[in-house]
């Protein structure tokens, strides 16, 4: 009993504390957060076998582990509301090359990691070729690059149009 | 969530969002609140949770923590008035029942099992006050009572509080 008590105390904790910590929290693994999350689970396993270092107990906190994840997993598929409740909603931080501020400000998260994940993901130098630049639950941004083929169509008849109107000026000049 | 974006299929929540944030700036207030009464002793070791009591006569002193965390090593020190020859000092059988010695330092002469508690008995000859350590692991959790005599004085009641 003791153990499902302890595993089950410890998973709602991390869930609770990481939430709020913000999405961007052990997001990107850099270095720190890698030594963060060694010294997390270094903490939680003296926390969840205390001195039992028996095989059936290091197998009972595994099978409580898994089983809340999976009974997490289960309610947040049938309540769509449990899920934004546990995991948040993605979270739009740039609108057609413009900055949400105060977005940005709420979620700790600066111009330079968009453009960061901009050029990881996209190979985007500028701010102004990202159209969206999204949040996401998971703490990672996705960028869509501005579509700069959108308006090819218009821009070729357009330039149809002026070489038309040059050739009849041109066959005009010459009658 | 109303979509505001024809090529983005967004499922924003803004009115959650801003919540989130709300509850956040406050849990994180709280937290800190809670890490600075945690650096301070909450846990013990620490000015919040350093206490004593002083016998009447005001020879004897016994110093404790007042909050302890279960399986951690704390200790119990007593200062005992300058004297020559035996000094008996009865620990709270109770409170020998939730703890688990590890160590008395200096180590006793002898000890006898009494009624009401475990009797420690040192020889001393000291013309200054003496400090005699005990150190323990809590074993249980909740709250802990207990008390220490020296021979020929009231007992020094005391109270602990062990957290999980």
């Amino acid at each position: 009993m003791d153990v499902f008590a302890r595993t089950f105390f410890i998973y709602l904790f991390l869930l609770v504390i990481l939430r709020l910590a913000g999405k961007r929290t052990l997001s990107e693994m850099s270095t720190f957060d890698f030594v963060l999350l060694l010294i997390i689970s270094e903490a939680t396993q003296n926390a969840l076998v205390d001195d039992d270092r028996s095989l059936t107990s290091g197998l009972a906190v595994i099978l409580t582990l898994v089983a809340l994840d999976r009974l997490v997993a289960v309610v947040k598929t049938k309540f769509p509301r449990m899920d934004k409740f546990i995991d948040g909603a993605p979270l739009m931080l740039v609108d057609h090359g413009r900055v949400l501020e105060d977005r940005m400000k709420c979620s700790n998260v600066g111009v330079d990691d968009i453009l960061q994940a901009a050029r990881q993901h996209q190979g985007i130098g500028r701010l102004e070729q990202i159209k969206y630049a999204v949040l996401e639950t998971s703490g990672g941004i996705s960028i869509i690059p501005m579509d700069e083929h959108a308006d090819l169509e218009r821009r070729i008849e357009m330039a149809v149009e002026a070489a038309v109107k040059r050739a009849l000026r041109e066959h005009a000049q010459r009658a | 969530m109303k979509q505001r974006h024809a090529d983005l299929q967004l499922h924003e929540d803004l009115r959650l969002q801003h919540r989130e944030w709300r509850v956040q700036k406050v849990s994180w207030f709280l937290l800190y609140a809670l890490l600075v009464a945690i650096a301070f002793g909450l846990l013990g070791h620490g000015p919040l949770s350093n206490s004593q009591v002083r016998s009447p006569a005001g020879g004897t002193l016994l110093e404790f923590d007042r909050f302890m965390t279960v399986k951690s090593t704390n200790r119990l020190t007593l200062t005992l008035q300058p004297s020559n020859g035996e000094v008996r000092a009865v620990l709270d059988a109770k409170y020998l029942q939730d703890v688990e010695i590890k160590e008395i330092r200096p180590e006793p002469e002898k000890s006898v099992l009494e009624s009401e508690g475990t009797a420690y008995i040192f020889s001393a000859n000291s013309q200054k006050p003496m400090r005699v350590h005990f150190s323990f692991e809590p074993r249980n959790i909740g709250m802990l009572e207990g008390w220490i005599a020296v021979a020929g004085e009231p007992r020094l009641k005391f109270k602990q509080f062990v957290y999980p």
